[in-house]
């Protein structure tokens, strides 16, 4: 596979969701080896490294979409310094957890690594929300909020006939998705309340 | 809910309502505790499409690392036994030369120099302006240019201690893929200076940034100050130096 230029991920990037996939997807493997290396090299053992990485991608990806990465630096250097970032701030996690732990009472012996375990359940809560709400307006949301495909985009990928039954089917879908969050009760308190969705779409 | 109704509450998260319709929107919302809840209601349903978004792509990336872990290495062709000694001499002439050649003191800062925690939310002071906040936020997702230059754009006049901002500029500079030592040093030296809970880590940075301009004597100075901030590593560095 050709290697793609910076110009032409930032580019990708900033298309729908099949060009974003398809760029997002490019930078991960171009600059996998490298970050992957220097990670470990860091004191991240393997599955760690590849862990940091992925979370290091997907950052990048939503600060390139919401214009937080200005291109004062090569998009490797950029996606390094991430990944870095975030591995700095594991190791201070895991420092402050083994500190808490050496304070726990004898009888709490393994506390586990409570933050992860938190983030698991709300992943699971979400899976199980959206595989609840059916396989295709899973992916109509998933295409017109995250990837934010343009209706047009929307239409063509999902097989509408127009970009006015994509927009229909989008917000009942979103209709569908609010109720049932509502139904749940507390089980979703967790969600922030985000002030503009222009800082999460 | 309507689709008109859901599409007037999204284009109002979405800020894309002019004044006039904003207004309208606003006065109804103040009017109605179920167009309240409502856009309360859509803007956890939004979240959790974008956290969802998230586990998928998560998940994507999971299966192309699947694949590309299970790719064998290309096949190395076998040399024949002069290049391998060949390659062994070079070798063996680079290393010695390596070894003993003097050792730049910009390495000492690579191999020291990490961030410093992410500066807090000073956000209840009085005065204090938006730009703080975004260069503590761009900091804390590891874009260091925008925090630079994100702090190196607050003023006196915005209520943030200078020393404050002098040395998350600094250590905002020194963060970049191509360190900004020389301004670093400057900023810094008015942090050592005064005694402040960032003193001590001040001059840790002074000392790296020293290093990373290869200026071994006034780095070895500083890093002889150190009494308890990395005072380990420092002990370290002059060990090498």
């Amino acid at each position: 596979m050709d290697k793609l230029s910076d110009l032409q991920i930032l580019q990708g990037i900033q298309a729908g969701a099949q060009g974003a996939e398809k760029a997002v997807k490019a930078l991960y493997r171009q600059e996998r080896e490298r970050c992957l290396a220097y990670l470990q090299k860091q004191g991240a053992k393997a599955e760690e490294a590849k862990d940091l990485f992925q979370e290091a991608v997907i950052a990048v990806f939503e600060n390139i979409r919401a214009g937080k990465f200005r291109g004062e630096s090569k998009l490797g250097n950029y996606l390094l310094s991430v990944a870095r970032f975030l591995w700095l701030n594991r190791v201070k996690r895991s420092a402050i957890a083994e500190r808490i732990h050496q304070a726990q009472t004898p009888e709490v012996s393994h506390p586990g690594p409570l933050p992860y375990l938190l983030a698991a359940e709300q992943s699971q809560q979400i899976q199980a929300l959206f595989a609840a709400l059916g396989e295709q307006c899973s992916e109509v949301l998933n295409r017109s909020i995250y990837w934010e495909d343009t209706m047009e985009e929307l239409a063509a990928s999902m097989g509408y006939a127009s970009a006015q039954i994509a927009r229909n089917k989008k917000y009942r879908c979103l209709e569908r998705l609010r109720k049932m969050i509502k139904n749940a009760g507390s089980q979703f308190t967790w969600l922030q309340e985000i002030g503009s969705i222009q800082d999460a779409h | 809910m309507m689709a008109e109704a859901n599409e007037n509450i999204i284009r109002y998260l979405r800020e894309e309502m002019n004044e006039g319709e904003k207004a309208a929107f606003e006065a109804q919302l103040a009017q109605s505790d179920e167009l309240r809840e409502s856009l309360a209601e859509m803007r956890r349903a939004i979240q959790a499409s974008q956290l969802f978004g998230q586990l998928k792509l998560r998940q994507q990336l999971g299966e192309l690392e699947a694949e590309l872990s299970s790719q064998k290495p290309n096949e190395v062709r076998p040399f024949r036994l002069y290049w391998v000694a060949a390659a062994v001499l070079v070798i063996t002439l680079a290393g010695l030369w390596y070894f003993n050649r003097p050792v730049p003191t910009a390495q000492y800062f690579a191999q020291y120099f990490e961030p410093y925690r992410a500066p807090v939310n000073i956000r209840s002071s009085p005065g204090v302006t938006d730009i703080w906040e975004q260069g503590r936020k761009a900091y804390e997702a590891g874009d260091f240019s925008l925090a630079a230059e994100r702090f190196g754009s607050l003023t006196n006049a915005t209520g943030v201690p200078t020393y404050l901002r002098d040395f998350y500029w600094a250590v905002s500079l020194l963060s970049q893929e191509q360190p900004k030592a020389k301004k670093a040093v400057d900023l810094l030296k008015n942090v050592a200076g005064l005694t402040t809970g960032y003193q001590e880590p001040a001059i840790w940075y002074l000392a790296l940034a020293y290093l990373q301009l290869e200026q071994k004597e006034d780095a070895r100075f500083y890093l002889q100050r150190l009494r308890a901030y990395r005072s380990t590593e420092a002990k370290e560095i002059l060990k090498g130096l």
